[in-house]
């Protein structure tokens, strides 16, 4: 199992944000976790994440606790993470943006001297990811002035540069046009098998067409989990959540 | 040390204390408020003493000159407000920092230019300038003691107006959901403007109580400012309470600082606390905002 | 040339010296040591995010220690300005540590306390002569070498001294460590899932940039001949803010340029009147809200200072 969450507990303050929720994800799968407006699933991602401590329970990494690591301990390990809201570096150029992502796996920074764009590794590594995000042609231009599709695609970028093993993906696609979102779900599936993900996402479309494995959230509780297929079936989660979407089609 | 010097040093502490407070709350409600670090507040302390000073002189009644310089002072504070602070609600800290800096200036050299670079006194009226035996073997100032009565006095008030008025209500509201007070119907710039004045009345009343004791100078603010930053940061931002227990805590570190330690080491006392309270809560002791 | 505009400012200040009028070559002696303090400022407030109101502590920690080593009758200036700026870096390392603690107003106020300190501490230095600080009966020397009591010698050592600090700051941001620390100012939450712990490169930012301070209060001590409390003053933070800001915060070259124009604006109005602050307040508080993007935005083909700070 590459990603193990184990009876999850969250309070804030009287609200039960998380309630003993666990969860699996194995290599190369992608999970998606949905559910309505305030189910919990942000908070969930954020205890994967390390953003939040759990008040109860354990997140193991390839089996090693990681309950109490922070963001960056985590991210080393190899979980990226990709934010509800864009999370770029606006002043930055793009191949700035991904050469910031590149270093950070290798060694530390307090390196004073030397270019930052000197080395040619880094850069050619991070023009073959933003080809594979269809980026390329943008590289020089400041992140501030790209489209937010193209933020969103440079910040999976800057994800895919870190060489994770697992995505933590929130929301992918919230805010971005019927193009855009097609161009985001069709890089998502391409690397699918490379890097487990765990999804977050609103669109039904986009997770029936992603996820291997779904897990429902209602209340900070999960009410179901499964295949897609069973998902698709499960009559709880019909009544719980999919109703409105299945009259909607 | 006995007890009657520790009596003694604990009321000094007491009275620095709830001095700090009236500058504290003033700086923490505009902070917790509009979200503005007011570098100024300082200068309105200052404008609170030479006006009070000036209006004795006119007056010639130490009474007529805090009833009259409180509104004045409270005045002042809104002309600021409106003239200025105002367009600096929505600006980054940096700014606020930068613009009140300059206001500073501005106020330092127009008391300089209006009241002279000399410093001033205020007279104690005869009915507060003697002793009062508060038991046998120990006399303390009347005057610290009315002190210590109207700064306790005062933050009653404002704890009573903060917690169950429709204005406290609404500047509670405002610190945490500006949006809020909007949908309520009420003009959230006029809110600000009463807060602010409010702050600045607070302020000018710590400087003109300060008048009789300390003298009034130009610059007189700033050294109680930056305790009033270190108040507001170990009460935590945006709290009353906060800043009423932070500022006799100060006000008692202090005191006691200058009696117990040796002289280099007691002006550093209070930032000793300060760095203690970093290390133990960095967001104070009563954070308002999470 | 790429760059002509460094090159061109770095020569005018050549020719300064040359209008042989003493008053001049200490006036811009004295601009150019503020433009050092400026961009030290600069390095962790435009580049780093952090807004800090106490830089004035290791400038004057700088100016203190060449007093105090002359004191013990140290005087050469191989040993006396490593050493201002090593006591500028060790000072900052448990201030930089407790403030960065926090952020944002808190920030500003902790380091505005920390200063306070230092200010309380330099007056009550009895041995330094206390409030009214000490003179120095004179400059540090080279190697045994008393020529930098001439003021067109120090001049040019100031002027080198601003050269190399300059282009230093301009490769470190430029580096690996500079896109860093640009990186944790613009968004502190990426860099963190991106595996960067901030802290330690935030700290680092904080050091250098004091011991930067140092080595401009080492200078100004020289130049002055005198030490006193009033370099810790908090208004010296506040004077150094401005000049970051006025010149174009987030540039090397702004800050030069802040140092200038607001020192000879003083300069200019003082000798009006005497009054001159009462200008001076409002028109800080003018730039403030109308003109945030400072003098550099003024100059043709430049990159725009950034108007945000954190």
């Amino acid at each position: 199992m590459l990603l193990e969450a184990r009876g999850l507990v969250k309070h804030f303050g009287a609200m039960t944000a998380t309630s003993s929720v666990s969860l699996a994800v194995k290599s190369g799968e992608v999970h998606a976790v949905i559910g309505p407006n305030g189910a919990g699933k942000t908070t969930l991602l954020a205890q994967l994440s390390g953003e939040l401590t759990p008040d109860e329970g354990a997140v193991f990494f390839e089996g090693r606790a990681i309950t109490s690591l922070s963001v960056p301990r985590r991210a080393a390990l190899g979980i990226g993470r990709v934010y509800q809201l864009t999370s770029i570096f606006p002043d930055y150029t793009v191949i700035e943006n991904m050469l910031l992502a590149h270093y950070s796996t290798s060694g530390h920074s307090f390196r004073f001297l030397r270019g930052f764009g000197a080395d040619a590794g880094a850069r050619t590594h991070s023009l073959e990811v933003l080809d594979q995000v269809g980026l390329v042609e943008r590289a020089s231009v400041a992140a501030r002035a790209l489209s937010h599709g193209e933020q969103r695609q440079l910040e999976l970028a800057m994800m895919l540069a870190l060489r994770p093993k697992l995505l933590l993906l929130d929301e992918p696609t919230a805010g971005m046009g019927i193009e855009e979102t097609e161009r985001v779900v069709g890089l998502l599936s391409r690397l699918k098998g490379e890097v487990a993900m765990l999804l977050v996402e609103h669109d039904m479309d986009a997770v029936f067409e992603l996820a291997d494995r779904v897990t429902v959230l209602v209340y900070g509780r999960v009410i179901a989990e499964g295949g897609v297929d069973a998902i698709r079936r499960d009559p709880d989660v019909r009544r719980a959540y999919l109703g409105d979407e299945e009259s909607g089609e | 040390m006995d007890a009657t010097l520790l009596l003694m040093q604990g009321l000094n502490g007491l009275q620095l204390g709830v001095m700090l407070f009236l500058m504290a709350a003033g700086l923490t409600l505009v902070f917790g408020v509009m979200n503005l670090i007011n570098l100024s507040h300082g200068s309105l302390y200052m404008m609170g003493a030479y006006l009070a000073a000036s209006l004795q002189q006119q007056t010639g009644s130490f009474l007529w000159a805090i009833l009259l310089a409180v509104p004045a002072t409270l005045a002042v504070g809104m002309v600021v407000e409106v003239v200025t602070l105002r367009k600096l609600y929505d600006r980054d800290h940096l700014d606020q920092v930068l613009a009140t800096y300059g206001l500073i200036l501005f106020f330092n050299e127009l008391v300089r230019m209006v009241w002279g670079p000399q410093a001033r006194f205020m007279a104690l009226p005869e009915a507060l300038s003697h002793s009062v035996v508060l038991f046998p073997g120990m006399r303390y100032p009347a005057y610290r003691l009315v002190i210590i009565g109207v700064g306790l006095g005062v933050g009653g008030l404002l704890f009573w107006l903060i917690h169950h008025t429709r204005l406290g209500m609404l500047i509670r509201a405002g610190a945490s959901n500006r949006e809020m007070v909007n949908a309520l119907g009420v003009n959230i710039k006029v809110l600000y403007t009463v807060v602010f004045g409010l702050g600045a009345a607070l302020a000018g009343l710590a400087g003109m109580m300060a008048g009789p004791i300390l003298s009034i100078e130009v610059g007189m603010g700033e050294p109680v400012l930056i305790l009033a930053f270190i108040v507001v940061v170990i009460g935590g931002i945006g709290s009353i309470k906060g800043a009423f227990v932070a500022a006799v805590l100060v006000g008692l570190v202090d005191t006691f600082g200058r009696v117990l330690l040796p002289a280099g080491v007691s002006s550093m006392s209070i930032c000793i606390l300060m760095a203690g309270m970093l290390c133990w809560r960095p967001k104070g002791l009563f954070p308002a905002h999470g | 040339m790429k760059r002509p505009l460094p090159i061109l400012l770095f020569g005018l200040l050549l020719l300064v010296p040359l209008c042989g009028e003493v008053f001049y070559t200490r006036l811009f002696s004295r601009i150019m040591i503020h433009a050092i303090f400026a961009i030290s400022l600069d390095l962790m407030l435009g580049y780093g995010g952090m807004v800090s109101f106490g830089h004035a502590a290791f400038f004057g920690a700088g100016a203190y220690t060449v007093g105090i080593l002359s004191l013990h009758g140290v005087s050469s200036a191989l040993i006396v300005w490593p050493a201002a700026v090593g006591v500028a870096a060790l000072l900052a390392l448990p201030i930089g540590a407790l403030s960065l603690r926090t952020s944002g107003a808190y920030f500003i106020m902790i380091t505005l306390a920390f200063a306070q300190i230092v200010y309380y501490f330099a007056f009550g230095l009895e041995s330094c002569g206390g409030s009214d600080g000490m003179r120095l009966a004179t400059r540090n020397t080279v190697g045994g070498w008393a020529g930098l009591a001439g003021h067109t010698v120090y001049y040019h050592v100031v002027w080198g001294c601003l050269l190399a600090v300059f282009l230093g700051c301009r490769r470190l941001v430029g580096s690996r460590f500079g896109f860093v620390i640009g990186g944790i100012r613009q968004n502190e939450a990426r860099m963190g899932s991106l595996g960067y712990a901030p802290f330690g490169y935030k700290l680092t930012c904080f050091v250098i940039a004091a011991s930067i301070a140092g080595l401009a209060g080492a200078l100004i001590a020289n130049e002055a001949l005198y030490v006193s409390p009033s370099f810790l003053h908090w208004t010296q933070s506040g004077h150094v803010l401005v000049m970051v800001i006025l010149g174009g915060m987030g540039t090397l070259l702004g800050p030069i340029l802040g140092a200038m124009a607001l020192l000879l604006t003083e300069e200019v109005l003082s000798s009006f009147t005497e009054h001159w602050m009462i200008v001076l307040g409002p028109s800080l508080i003018v730039v403030v809200l109308y003109a945030r993007r400072g003098l550099i935005s003024l100059l043709p083909g430049r990159r725009e200072a950034r108007a945000d700070a954190s």
